[in-house]
């Protein structure tokens, strides 16, 4: 009688699936000392994610809660340097490995803290000596990097750990597979062509089963930083409300564009600590105070 | 992945574990009933395949090591520099040390306090005085 794969016990001694079901019990161990895991996601780059997370982190730490943040995108790592954790050694233990102390304690994992320097691009070894092949497994590196870094950082007890996304739709889905308890903001800006792409990659992760708690429009406006007096950014008036609405979502905050945000982002002082009264800072702020009502 | 022996219908185990044939894989299976052999040649896309996955044939899933995958994989890396070995506990910072500390700003005072505990473990030592605080300042700035 011919037999099937799944007639078969075992793996003929490969141990594959063992190795794979051990790696999620291990994330899952990991996580189960962490409160909230929320991504910060969007279809769309350059519509301020990583400047968002780490505001966010250090507002959240400000109010006392423990915070990590993990840097999700390993071609464009941006949180070590935007919450001071740069040049700091990573310590290896026998359960994982130390993370980065940035601003207020934050606890930070990076690409930025294993490449030789900061402008070293990320490059793999692979096995077939040829680096036209690395587009076939270079998703699937990268996938289980995030991985490990999620379950083999010593991240100890937290109330929240950030994710910082590189631009897509399906890296949210891809951690809620492993992470089932993970939420999600999703971010865009006041441009036709961000909300395009942003509702697309929102409907793919409401089609995969994840978990958005809302929208948030980013640079809504923009600040002066003399008078703190708001004017438009982009042409058009904020329409994060209207987006919210067709897509089912709460729109959590609109916030408006501080230039000094961005000098805060260079220096690795995140503007909720700098200039605390910002309108920019307030919008945070109540963000933050929602993703508390929200857990 | 299962391989079964047509004439016993029965499963055959792995022997050899994945010694490498060049950049692929070589991997040895058996039957248990009629001990015949065959062997599972990968080229070397294939077996660069499944390492990105974190995974190797045969391997023992205590082996654990941290970030492995990361660790074996990067073209270019400082991990040989700044991930370190180390069983050494926390430096202990003295009274004089911490009321130092403490006239920095509040929200910059854990990455202070980190920069210093990595110089003196990088150096062996368990205790953060005045003096190494000194010492060390002008090594960091270099």
């Amino acid at each position: 009688m011919e037999r099937k794969y799944a007639d078969i016990e075992g793996d003929g001694g490969s141990d594959i699936l063992g190795q794979v079901i051990s790696q999620q019990e291990r994330l899952a161990e990991r996580m189960k000392e962490i409160g909230q895991v929320i991504a910060i996601s969007s279809g769309k780059g350059g519509v301020g994610k990583s400047a968002l997370t780490s505001n966010l982190a250090a507002a959240l730490a400000d109010e006392g809660f423990r915070v990590g943040a993990l840097d999700a995108d390993l071609n464009g790592p941006t949180l070590t340097k935007m919450l001071d954790a740069r040049n700091q050694n990573l310590y290896l233990k026998p359960d994982g490995v130390e993370p980065a102390i940035g601003v207020l304690g934050v606890k930070v994992m990076s690409m930025d803290l294993f490449l030789e320097s900061y402008d070293t691009a990320l490059s793999w070894k692979h096995a077939t000596g040829l680096a036209e092949d690395a587009f076939v497994w270079r998703g699937t590196i990268e996938t289980s990097t995030i991985r490990e870094f999620l379950a083999d950082t010593i991240w100890g007890e937290l109330d929240y750990l950030l994710v910082d996304l590189p631009p897509g739709a399906n890296h949210l889905s891809t951690l809620a597979r492993w992470i089932p308890g993970i939420t999600g903001l999703a971010v865009t800006i006041p441009s036709g062509i961000s909300q395009l792409v942003v509702k697309k990659s929102v409907r793919a992760v409401q089609e995969s089963g994840g978990k958005l708690l809302g929208l948030v429009e980013n640079m809504a406006g923009y600040v002066c930083p003399e008078c703190s007096q708001i004017s438009p950014l982009f042409n058009s008036k904020p329409k994060g409300q209207r987006m919210a609405n067709s897509l089912g979502l709460p729109l959590l905050s609109s916030i408006p564009f501080d230039p000094r945000l961005a000098l805060g982002c260079d220096e690795g002082k995140p503007l909720v600590l700098t200039h605390p009264n910002s309108p920019s800072v307030g919008e945070i702020k109540l963000l933050a105070n929602k993703l508390r009502e929200l857990s | 992945m299962k391989f079964l022996c047509i004439p016993c219908n029965e499963p055959m185990k792995l022997e050899e574990n994945g010694s490498e044939n060049g950049n692929g894989l070589n991997l040895a299976f058996k039957c248990p009933k009629c001990e015949h052999n065959v062997s599972m040649l990968t080229n070397s896309g294939e077996a660069q395949l499944v390492k990105s996955l974190g995974v190797q044939f045969g391997k023992d899933k205590s082996s654990y090591k941290p970030m492995a995958t990361l660790r074996s994989s990067l073209t270019q890396s400082k991990i040989q520099q700044p991930i370190l070995d180390s069983t050494l506990p926390e430096p202990v910072w003295t009274s004089e040390a911490e009321e130092r500390l403490a006239q920095h700003p509040k929200f910059v005072q854990p990455v202070i306090r980190k920069t210093y505990n990595d110089y003196a473990r990088s150096l062996g030592l368990a205790e953060i005085t005045l003096e190494f605080m000194d010492n060390a300042k002008r090594a960091l700035a270099g």
